[in-house]
């Protein structure tokens, strides 16, 4: 295995995994139920970011790693009923997160479709794979949640805190890229791939001088010519 | 899609949510702790409870308790009152002479109970309030407790249910009874054995911790969302030297399985993947044409 997918690996596994840690954040106590509104948001960034083997990945390891904490102790012991749990479990986020990318890559990141392909997922598990509701919380109290389960379904409930996942992830990753990082690269032409560096926030106290006049920094740096391309 | 008009369609979706739960709040049952408990002279039961919403208490206890009636303390205020009169019953033991040892009727109010089956397996109770000897006991629940584990892969399995004696002491049950129903039907005055109950459990020693399991068919028959209530009813006795019994007698209101989606969140879902389509179909026109 060479460093570099090593990297990937481990990238998956910690987005994976954080976001199976604070699933069983809100398992752990009713009142915990806000972990879920953020709890995806590091999963489905890899999903939507990642290639396609990377998120299948991902889904695998998000399965295993809440899989284990969620399955209830009667389920978890047999020895028959558990392995093929597992499988339905993994197979069933791997192909969430195999699709999630696919519309990704198709129509960008949008934050209802990623919600309304979770409502299949969430209907199996909680009905046929014995999980429970992962992203809908308790419904015991007398919360406008539980008023709106009970109005909408169960499903509505998942369907909210899917959405709010997402646009946690969307405001994250633009607050990054505003913050952080501006540069990004652009063809210009068949030739040419331009680096246009686009001033950040955070640069702007460091580097940037009242009295500057000059153009926009812009780098052109010329892409090598392969042996038999056109002038 | 914009972040800015996702977030909107979410408000939107939140109003729209506050003005009709409130509507909705009718229909269910809540658990609240809002309430205390007293005992008159005349061993009435005085449960005053304090709520928000009026009609969550008149649904309440005009259900499953036929017979407690509540009536609002103050028209203007949010303390209601539910009477419950009927203090005596005869020891079903001591029939004969009965006159003599008229039990003081202990009764376990019960308020709002209902699966968390989406979360966790097991039946959460809140807000159980009892009297012994016709005395205020309190909030805390020292008596034995109830415990149901919902089927873990849908319909099929069964339903236990556990009583279990939650107390420091050994308790001796008898006349133990449960039932299952999809109807609510309050009970008139305590009968041994109740017709329609199930199998009568005498005279047992529990020991503290310890459960005795009672396994029910599944009564869920893959029905989206039923209704059932289960109810336990029997004498237990705390000591030997206890001159008194308390009956406990409760009924657990089971709704089980809220529905997955409803007509309405269906709509709601619908029109945003639409708008959604229509908005990322325009964005593709629109790059399109700038291209």
């Amino acid at each position: 295995m060479t460093r570099d997918r090593l990297n990937r690996l481990l990238i998956s596994f910690l987005c994976a995994g954080s976001s199976a840690l604070l699933l069983s954040f809100t398992h752990v106590r009713a009142e915990n139920w806000w972990f879920s509104l953020f709890a995806l948001a590091p999963f489905l960034w890899r999903a939507v970011e990642a290639g396609r083997a990377q998120a299948a990945i991902c889904g695998f390891l998000l399965a295993i790693s809440y899989g284990i904490v969620a399955l209830p102790v009667e389920t978890a012991s047999s020895l028959t009923v558990q392995p093929s749990h597992f499988l339905c479990l993994s197979a069933l986020f791997a192909l969430y997160a195999l699709v999630v990318n696919w519309v990704g890559r198709r129509v960008g990141f949008n934050a209802i479709f990623i919600a309304a392909l979770w409502l299949p997922l969430e209907f199996v598990l909680s009905r046929y794979a014995g999980f429970g509701s992962i992203s809908s919380f308790s419904t015991s109290d007398s919360s406008l949640v539980s008023r709106g389960a009970s109005l909408f379904g169960l499903l509505m409930i998942s369907f909210v805190v899917l959405v709010v996942n997402s646009l946690i992830l969307m405001v994250v990753r633009y607050a990054v890229q505003a913050v952080l990082s501006g540069s990004t690269l652009f063809r210009e032409n068949d030739t040419d791939v331009c680096l246009y560096h686009r001033e950040t926030l955070l640069e702007r106290p460091c580097y940037y001088f009242p009295d500057r006049r000059a153009p926009p920094v812009f780098m052109r740096i010329p892409v090598p010519r392969t042996v038999g391309s056109k002038q | 899609m914009r972040p800015l008009s996702t977030l909107s369609i979410l408000v939107a979706l939140f109003f729209a949510l506050s003005m009709t739960a409130n509507i909705h709040a009718v229909q269910r049952v809540y658990d609240n702790e809002d309430f205390h408990v007293d005992v008159d002279s005349a061993n009435d039961l005085h449960v005053t409870y304090f709520s928000d919403t009026k009609m969550r208490l008149a649904s309440h206890f005009n259900g499953p308790f036929g017979a407690f009636t509540a009536s609002p303390a103050d028209t203007d205020s949010v303390a209601w009152i539910c009477n419950w009169t009927e203090p005596f019953y005869p020891h079903p033991d001591t029939s004969a002479d009965s006159s003599d040892t008229m039990l003081y009727f202990c009764d376990w109010v019960h308020v709002g109970v209902e699966f968390e089956q989406q979360v966790k397996n097991y039946l959460k109770k809140k807000a159980i309030y009892w009297t012994f000897n016709g005395g205020k006991v309190g909030t805390d629940l020292a008596g034995p407790g109830f415990k149901v584990t919902p089927p873990v892969s849908g319909s099929g399995d069964p339903w236990t249910y556990y009583i279990i004696n939650s107390t420091s002491e050994p308790l001796t049950v008898s006349r133990l009874q449960f039932r299952i129903s999809s109807s609510v039907e309050p009970l008139n005055g305590m009968i041994y054995p109740v017709p329609g109950f199930g199998e009568l459990h005498n005279n047992f020693t529990l020991n503290p911790n310890d459960s005795v399991p009672f396994v029910f068919p599944d009564p869920y028959e893959k029905k989206g969302s039923a209704r059932y209530f289960l109810m336990a009813q029997g004498l237990v006795m705390q000591g030997v030297d206890s001159t008194g019994h308390f009956v406990q007698q409760h009924e657990h209101i089971i709704e089980w399985g809220l529905p997955a989606l409803t007509n309405w969140g269906l709509i709601i879902l619908l029109a945003l993947l639409i708008l959604s389509a229509v908005i990322v179909i325009r964005n593709r026109r629109k790059g399109v044409a700038r291209a």
